[in-house]
C-alpha cells in the first residue's frame, strides 16, 4: 500500500472551494472554469452541479407527501383474505399480531421492522438532517452522514410487504375456498417506500459538511483503509 | 486565500478525487485489492480496487441473463388444499395483482422483480463487454450512467424475502411444494447481487475514459 507522501495543503479543501465539480455518476472532477457551455461532465454526460440542484425543497417535498401517506398505509387494510365466506381485511399491523399469536416472532420482527420501523425512521431520521441544515448545526455531522448512509442503505427493504402480498395474490386463490385480494392500505404503502427512497435520493450529503467552510474544522485529507489505519501517514 | 484558478493549475485532476457525500478534496492513494479506501473526514466509502473486474462481471452477467428467463417463467412455488392446486410465477404475480385492480402496486413489482434487473444485467453485460472488445465509450458511457441509476430499483433479494415469509405465512394454511423457478430465483438473486459486487465502477470509467482519449488520438 502506498500512501500520498504529505498532505494536500495546510486548508483543506472541499472539491467546490478548489473550483471543480464532482460528477456524481462518474466522479470525475471537471474544474469549474473549463465547463463546456451545456455544463455535462466531459466524461458521462451527467449534468453537473455544484450541489444537488433544489435539493432541500425537493426532499421536504418528498418528505411531507410521504408523511402524509404513512397514514393511510397504516390504517387501511392492505389484504382482504377471505375463508369459506368470511371476509376479513388485514391492516399491516393486524398481520402482525397474526404472527405473534402463530409464534412466529421472527417473521413478527422482520416484518415489523421492514413496515412499520424502518419507514417512520426513515422520515424522521431525513427530517432532522434536514432541520439540522436549516439550523446550521456544525455538530454531529459524521454521525448525521452515517445515519444518512444508513437510511439509504435500509429503506429498500420496506418493499418486503409489497412482495408479501404480491405472492399471496397469486397463490391464494381458491375460488369459494380461500381467496386474498390487496387492499387500498397496499398501494399508499407502496407509494410512501417509494417517496422515501426519492427523498434520498434527491438529498446531498454534502449540505451538512457545507456549514464547516471558512471553520477549520475539516481534518486529515488524505483517505484512510480499514485495513491499515495505522500506516496512514 | 488562493484563488481557487490558480489552485487548479497545480493539481492534477487524475491523481484527486472528491468524497461523493463530504466534498473534501483527497489525493487518490493506490490501495491493494479489497481494501476499502474510506473518506478521513465522513468515513464514506471512497473506492475499492476489485480484482478482475471486466472478467468477472462478464460472466456473472452472461450468468444471470440465462438464468433470468426460466427464473421469471418456471413457477415458484404451489399451493394445495383440499384438492386445490394454485401455482404461481413472478409474471403471475404481477398478473394477480393488475387483475384484482391494483395495477400501481402490479407496476412497481414488475419494474423491481423483473424489468429493472433484466435491464441492470443487460447493461452489465453490455459495458463489460464493450470495455473487454474496445468498443466506442460514446455508447457505453450512457449505458453505465443508466446502470448507476437504476441500481437500487432491483430488488431481488428483497423479493426473496418476500417469497420465504409467504411460505412461512401460508405453511399452516396449505401444503406448499417448490417449483423449480425458486430455483432459479434464488440463483438468479445471488449471481446478480455478485454481479454488482464484482463490479468497479471508478475502474470501469477509467477504462471508458482511456478509450475515449485514444479513439481521440486516433481521429
Amino acid at each position: 500500500m502506498i500512501f500520498v507522501e504529505e498532505e494536500m495543503e495546510k486548508e483543506r479543501l472541499t472539491a467546490l472551494e478548489a473550483g471543480l465539480f464532482n460528477c456524481l455518476d462518474c466522479h470525475l472532477l471537471a474544474p469549474e472554469g473549463e465547463m463546456p457551455a451545456d455544463r455535462r461532465c466531459p466524461r458521462c454526460g451527467a449534468r453537473l452541479h455544484p450541489r444537488k440542484p433544489n435539493s432541500m425543497q425537493r426532499t421536504w417535498a418528498m418528505l411531507i407527501t410521504s408523511m402524509i401517506l404513512l397514514f393511510p398505509a397504516n390504517l387501511l387494510p392492505i389484504m382482504t383474505v377471505t375463508y369459506l365466506g368470511n371476509r376479513e381485511p388485514n391492516t399491516i399491523m393486524q398481520g402482525i399480531e397474526h404472527f405473534v399469536h402463530s409464534g412466529d416472532y421472527f417473521i413478527a420482527v422482520i416484518i415489523f421492522f421492514a413496515s412499520i420501523l424502518v419507514p417512520a425512521f426513515k422520515i424522521v431520521g431525513i427530517a432532522l438532517i434536514l432541520i439540522s441544515i436549516h439550523r446550521q448545526w456544525k455538530t454531529w455531522l459524521r454521525h448525521r452522514t452515517l445515519m444518512f448512509r444508513l437510511i439509504r442503505f435500509i429503506g429498500r427493504w420496506s418493499m418486503l410487504d409489497i412482495f408479501v402480498i404480491a405472492v399471496m395474490v397469486a397463490l391464494v386463490n381458491m375460488g369459494g375456498l380461500s381467496t386474498i385480494v390487496p387492499a387500498p392500505g397496499a398501494t399508499y404503502f407502496a407509494a410512501v417506500v417509494v417517496m422515501t427512497m426519492l427523498a434520498a435520493n434527491t438529498f446531498d450529503t454534502r449540505l451538512m459538511w457545507d456549514r464547516l467552510k471558512g471553520t477549520g474544522l475539516n481534518r486529515r485529507s488524505h483517505p484512510r483503509t480499514r485495513r491499515d489505519r495505522r500506516r496512514t501517514i | 486565500m488562493i484563488p481557487p484558478q490558480e489552485k487548479n493549475t497545480g493539481m492534477d485532476l487524475e491523481r484527486l478525487i472528491a468524497c461523493p457525500e463530504c466534498d473534501l478534496l483527497l489525493r487518490r492513494i493506490h490501495v491493494r485489492p479489497k481494501v476499502k479506501a474510506i473518506c478521513p473526514r465522513c468515513r464514506s466509502l471512497l473506492f475499492q480496487v476489485k480484482p478482475d473486474p471486466v472478467e468477472r462481471t462478464l460472466i456473472l452477467s452472461l450468468t444471470g441473463l440465462i438464468l433470468f428467463v426460466p427464473a421469471m417463467i418456471l413457477p415458484i412455488m404451489r399451493l394445495n388444499a383440499l384438492g386445490l392446486e394454485q401455482s404461481a410465477g413472478i409474471l403471475q404475480w404481477v398478473s394477480a395483482l393488475f387483475r384484482t385492480g391494483f395495477s400501481l402496486v402490479g407496476l412497481v413489482v414488475l419494474l423491481t422483480v423483473a424489468v429493472i434487473p433484466l435491464v441492470k444485467l443487460t447493461l452489465l453485460f453490455h459495458v463489460s463487454m464493450g470495455i473487454r472488445m474496445g468498443t466506442g465509450w460514446k455508447i457505453l458511457g450512457p449505458s453505465f450512467r443508466i446502470y448507476h441509476h437504476m441500481d437500487e430499483w432491483g430488488m431481488l433479494e428483497i423479493s426473496t424475502l418476500g417469497i420465504l415469509v409467504s411460505i412461512i405465512k401460508l405453511k399452516d394454511m396449505a401444503q406448499i411444494s417448490y417449483g423449480t423457478g425458486l430455483l432459479c430465483f434464488a440463483l438468479l438473486m445471488i449471481v446478480s447481487l455478485w454481479a454488482s459486487n464484482t463490479l468497479d465502477q471508478h475502474e470501469y470509467w477509467a477504462l471508458m475514459k482511456r478509450r475515449k482519449s485514444r479513439t481521440g488520438s486516433d481521429g
